[in-house]
């Protein structure tokens, strides 16, 4: 939120443009309405009399058009010209005046029954020129103020304070002048329509001020909540700037708060930097398109592995090494002889088949020398010349023992002897 | 400005704040005007108790109005018949009767207030604020 008073004075500020805008802005003359009505709701006045009312920092009359649907005389001030100059086309009942309130108001003691002023004293608050003091302007704006108004008048400010110790400075000053009265907090726990409202009063009154419904601003210190529970309860900004305080008590440069402070990063988005955009362009993965799901009418990758097969076993031998019917079987003995014309011998233990797999590989084992030594022969591999069956049992253990023969009574022998003995008997020679 | 405001408003600078002088101002080359508004008898009468008579006598000579009378009227009820007469008079006079142009001076300080579209102008220069 911007304030319009650290851009210009006020009388810079509302130029044509500006004081067109506000005074037809139908949002800002509700607001105005509602705060004017409720300032002389505050105010108390007494109904079915008459009364002189002061309105400060009057603008276009926004404030004045209802005093006098009110039923109230009103005189107003303003530092604009422009704002005057659109109020004078408006037709308002009260006087104008163009004064700066710092100045003081330049009216003879007990002229008015009461004063308004709505939005307008935090403009005080501002050095514009150098030779400009806030602080002796708000005391002669008070002290001429206080002389104007009759005894027990009463006056209601709303404004905007920039901070709290804006509200004390007002506050005291008010009290050096000798105005009586506090500060009403309307929506306190907004932070959009809370609405300070100064409450003064010149001298002891009669009727006393109309506090109902306001709210006065309560005090936490009273409510001691112990400082896990506080911990517990705080949020993720209040964590961060007990932090920074602590910090800072300890002589460290800490980062200065601002109302970033505590917030979520903005997300990066890939939009508005070139940079990124650069980087994001260049990682994109490569995009294939996707392959057909099914070829020659059946899935993919059986085609594929069938393609591969009669790649690598054209004639269909090897193929009907490993069928499941009449294949190998565990047990057999085979003797595989590989490009270089080395040659293993051993006894089946297990084929590892799929489905026209073509990583098929079966297991053999022998035992050179007492020692178990074990060969997976890749079926398809072209570095395998042959395959030939060298021995097959008369009698098959059943074929899940195979594979825990190893090192049992059951287990291969030396495979080459016992072949070779094999050979023997049979041939007898 | 309304006729009435003259027997209220008095010089701004600070230092004509203790002097007697100061109130009424000096009004010179004025141009008035007549502007009708709604009669209000309760709120003359409310007036009429904080004018101070004789300011109220300087300032209509000023304007060129020796008519008034030397006294001011007093026990004057907004209800009752006789008194509606001079009320109306004196609303007249007082809320109807407006200053367009002109200057205001300062007995004490000499320095002149403007008035210009009915909008007196009461800025101070640097020096006197």
């Amino acid at each position: 939120m911007s304030r319009p008073e650290q851009l210009a004075p006020p009388e810079v500020f509302y130029n044509d443009s500006e004081s067109y805008k506000y005074t037809t802005s139908t949002r800002v003359q509700h607001i105005q309405a509602k705060m004017t009505l409720r300032a002389l709701e505050l105010l108390n006045l007494e109904p079915d009399t008459p009364h002189f009312l002061l309105d400060l920092g009057c603008g276009s009359g926004l404030s004045g058009e209802i005093l006098t649907e009110e039923g109230y005389n009103w005189l107003g001030m303003d530092i604009s010209p422009s704002m005057l100059a659109t109020g004078l086309d408006r037709d308002l009942e009260g006087d104008l005046f163009l004064s700066d309130l710092g100045n003081g108001i330049p009216f003879r003691p007990g002229t008015f029954d009461a004063a308004i002023s709505i939005s307008a004293i935090q403009w005080l608050c501002n050095a514009d020129t150098a030779n400009v003091d806030p602080k002796r302007r708000l005391m002669r704006f008070f002290n001429t103020l206080y002389a104007s108004l009759k005894r027990g008048g009463k006056f209601v400010a709303q404004f905007y304070p920039m901070n709290d110790q804006q509200i004390e400075q007002i506050m005291d000053l008010a009290k050096v002048a000798g105005f009586g009265g506090g500060l009403v907090v309307d929506d306190p726990e907004s932070k959009k329509n809370k609405k300070y409202y100064l409450v003064l009063t010149a001298g002891q009154s009669d009727r006393l001020i109309n506090l109902a419904g306001a709210e006065m601003e309560v005090t936490d210190s009273n409510k001691k909540v112990n400082k896990k529970l506080m911990r517990k309860l705080e949020s993720k900004k209040q964590f961060i700037s007990r932090k920074k305080d602590v910090m800072r008590k300890r002589g460290k440069s800490v980062a200065l708060d601002s109302k970033f402070t505590g917030r979520k990063r903005r997300p990066l988005s890939s939009l508005g930097n070139p940079l990124r955009t650069f980087f994001a362009r260049t990682n994109l993965p490569t995009v294939y398109e996707p392959l057909p799901k099914r070829r020659n009418g059946e899935s993919a990758l059986e085609f594929l592995q069938k393609e591969l097969l009669d790649k690598y076993d054209r004639v269909g031998k090897r193929r009907a090494l490993v069928d499941s019917r009449n294949g190998l079987r565990a047990g057999d003995v085979i003797k595989v002889t590989y490009g270089d014309r080395t040659s293993v011998v051993g006894q089946v233990i297990a084929i590892k088949r799929g489905h026209n797999n073509v990583g098929t590989n079966i297991l053999v084992r022998n035992k050179y020398q007492k020692i178990g030594v074990e060969v997976r022969v890749p079926l398809y591999n072209p570095n395998v010349k042959n395959i030939e069956i060298v021995h097959k049992p008369t009698k098959y253990m059943p074929r899940n023992k195979h594979y825990y023969i190893r090192n049992t009574k059951v287990d291969v022998g030396d495979v080459e002897q016992m072949v070779k003995q094999e050979y023997k008997k049979t041939h007898d020679y | 400005m309304k006729f009435l405001t003259t027997n209220f408003v008095k010089c701004a600078i600070k230092t004509c704040d203790s002097s007697i002088d100061a109130f009424p101002l000096q009004y010179t080359e004025c141009e008035l005007v007549q502007q009708e508004q709604d009669y209000n008898p309760e709120f003359i009468v409310h007036m009429l108790e904080r004018i101070q008579w004789d300011a109220l006598i300087s300032v209509a000579r000023d304007l060129g109005n020796d008519g008034l009378p030397a006294n001011k009227p007093e026990g004057l009820d907004a209800i009752i018949e006789d008194d509606q007469a001079i009320l109306k008079d004196l609303h007249t006079l007082l809320l109807e009767t407006h200053i367009v142009n002109g200057k205001m001076t300062c007995k004490h300080c000499n320095h002149v207030y403007h008035i210009k579209n009915s909008i007196p102008n009461f800025l101070l220069p640097p020096h006197l604020a």
